[in-house]
């Protein structure tokens, strides 16, 4: 729903346009409109649900590849209500949330420091640049063979891959911190350090948030690729994997992958919501 | 205001609010070396209001980023109230031309007010009420709740100047602070200073690049040359208080005034001999 994967730079340059007095946030969305965006999007899905209805009931589609719609939503009720799934969802969402935690607990303080010292980028760039294009996927025997098959390995594998646009996104928001706003509270006496702490952070916070959102899907697919192929301790990767495997239940198995992306959607909806109610000074305008 | 002094100070250091002494500062070295102050000596005495003009480029940014202790000045000596400069002094505030990118846009107004407070050992209720007072002399106190980004640049400016008041300096620093505000915002402006000065009993120094400004407020005008920028002139501002924006510059004592500064700058730091002397 949110698709506001918009240049970074635009964002600010609107924060930085004065709003005239009593006219509050220019652009904003009102209520109403985003009320009818999730009617569009409401209407958009039903449809969809339609048409693939429409197929496997004419026949159009062998209902051994394709189940008819209502019949994957029926399955997906019957699953959230199973006790094994819901083990599942805890586990990979635990696996998320503790991935995504230890990302930003490595990354946000590294960028920071890599932020503020051209040295020390310099020195770690050709390190960076060597580790980043690796994807995290690829790393998956060497991580099993090292650890084994359990959180840590899924912990391991979703930091590498969660890592990067947090780091990133950390180190162009220190970047971006105005000079004349640490000149200020440095002319007001403030430490060095107090500095970093009371304005360097506060004003890269918007960037590590956006950093961590987009962290947030990776982190998730990561959790639920390394489950499906690596057959981690449990999660829901692990349940459609099984569903597959044993019995052929095709209709479990999409409703399992409907239920993934359902996760996700609330993951993301949540991500979102968090971002604009924290730094609503900041994206002044969402798209 | 009681000064302590030390008791081997010279006569001139007991009057003197700020003492600038031999100041010069160049940037960079060798060919590319740029001095943009040679030898810039003068003193500010206590609740006196100083204005410093010059060319633009003139080393006017410099001089007050070596004042407030963000830069040290390649030689010369900096005493506030006869102690050495050396880093960030205290009992000093700044208030930059900036004002949008000088104030925090995380924080609300108050919070922008309580920003500098929240390294002294006043607590968050005093904190609270030290930043309502300074809004109210700004005359901003109903919009505590506000963003900066919500209010107009006047009012920014104001926001900058009531977190500067806050700090309750000894000495306020002014770095172009009206440049980038509407004719009408600025006279306010001025007039709010002025009379901030007396309330506060504060020692103001105003570097600014508009004549008009720096002679309706100042006790003094300091006038620099071109860079390397030193001491061209210093002319007093004998026009009795309170002043107002039109009578005031209606006197023949304030036109005679701002012409002789205008010539000086126009000639650069040469005296012109034709001036109205």
């Amino acid at each position: 729903m949110t698709s506001d994967v918009q240049p970074v730079d635009a964002q600010r340059r609107l924060s930085r346009r004065p709003t005239p007095e009593g006219e509050g946030r220019g652009g904003r969305p009102t209520r109403t409109t985003r009320r009818s965006r999730l009617w569009r999007g409401v209407v958009g899905v039903l449809a969809l649900g339609l048409v693939l209805e429409f197929v496997t009931r004419i026949g159009l589609v062998s209902p051994t590849f394709l189940p008819p719609f209502t019949t994957i939503l029926g399955e997906a009720v019957d699953v959230v209500g199973r006790q094994d799934f819901q083990e599942a969802v805890l586990s990979t969402v635990v696996s998320w949330g503790a991935g995504l935690a230890l990302s930003a607990a490595v990354a946000i303080p590294l960028g920071v420091v890599l932020g503020l010292s051209q040295v020390s980028y310099r020195a770690t760039r050709a390190v960076l640049d060597l580790l980043r294009p690796i994807p995290p996927i690829a790393l998956i025997p060497l991580v099993i063979l090292v650890m084994g098959q359990g959180l840590e390995m899924k912990l391991v594998l979703v930091v590498f891959a969660a890592l990067w646009p947090i780091l990133f996104n950390t180190i162009s928001g220190v970047h971006d911190v105005d000079v004349k706003a640490k000149e200020m509270a440095r002319s007001f006496g403030f430490s060095r350090l107090a500095v970093i702490r009371r304005v360097v952070v506060p004003s890269a916070a918007p960037f590590i948030a956006t950093g961590v959102r987009l962290s947030s899907s990776i982190a998730l697919i990561v959790v639920i690729t390394v489950e499906l192929i690596a057959g981690g301790a449990s999660g829901m990767g692990t349940f459609v994997a099984e569903a597959r495997a044993v019995g052929n239940q095709t209709e479990v198995v999409y409703a399992g992958t409907l239920l993934i992306g359902v996760v996700g959607l609330v993951i993301n909806l949540l991500m979102g919501a968090a971002e604009r109610r924290f730094f609503g000074w900041h994206t002044t305008k969402d798209v | 205001m009681s000064v302590t002094v030390p008791m081997t100070a010279t006569r001139s250091a007991v009057d003197a609010m700020l003492q600038v002494e031999g100041i010069t500062h160049v940037y960079g070295q060798g060919a590319t070396a740029h001095r943009a102050i040679e030898n810039l000596s003068f003193t500010v005495g206590p609740r006196e209001f100083v204005s410093i003009v010059g060319p633009s480029g003139a080393g006017k940014t410099t001089l007050l980023r070596i004042l407030s202790g963000l830069l040290t000045p390649t030689e010369g000596t900096v005493s506030l109230v006869g102690e050495p400069v050396d880093g960030v002094p205290e009992g000093m505030a700044m208030v930059f031309q900036d004002y949008s990118r000088s104030l925090l846009p995380w924080l609300s107004i108050e919070k922008n007010v309580m920003f500098p407070l929240t390294r002294t050992e006043a607590g968050r209720d005093e904190r609270r009420r030290i930043a309502r007072e300074s809004l109210e002399a700004v005359g901003l106190a109903d919009r505590h709740d506000r963003y900066p980004w919500q209010l107009s640049g006047g009012m920014q400016q104001r926001v900058a100047i009531a977190r500067a008041l806050a700090y309750r300096p000894r000495l306020l620093l002014m770095d172009e602070p009206f440049a980038s505000v509407d004719a009408q915002t600025r006279s306010d402006l001025e007039d709010l200073v002025l009379s901030l000065r007396d309330r506060y009993d504060m020692t103001i120094l105003f570097v600014t690049h508009d004549i008009d400004e720096s002679v309706y407020l100042a006790d003094r005008v300091l006038v620099l040359s071109r860079p390397p920028a030193h001491l061209v002139e210093e002319i007093p501002v004998p026009i009795p208080h309170p002043r107002d924006q039109i009578t005031t510059k209606e006197t023949d004592e304030f036109v005679d005034l701002r012409g002789r500064v205008a010539r000086l700058i126009r000639s650069g730091g040469q005296p012109d001999g034709g001036g109205s002397r």
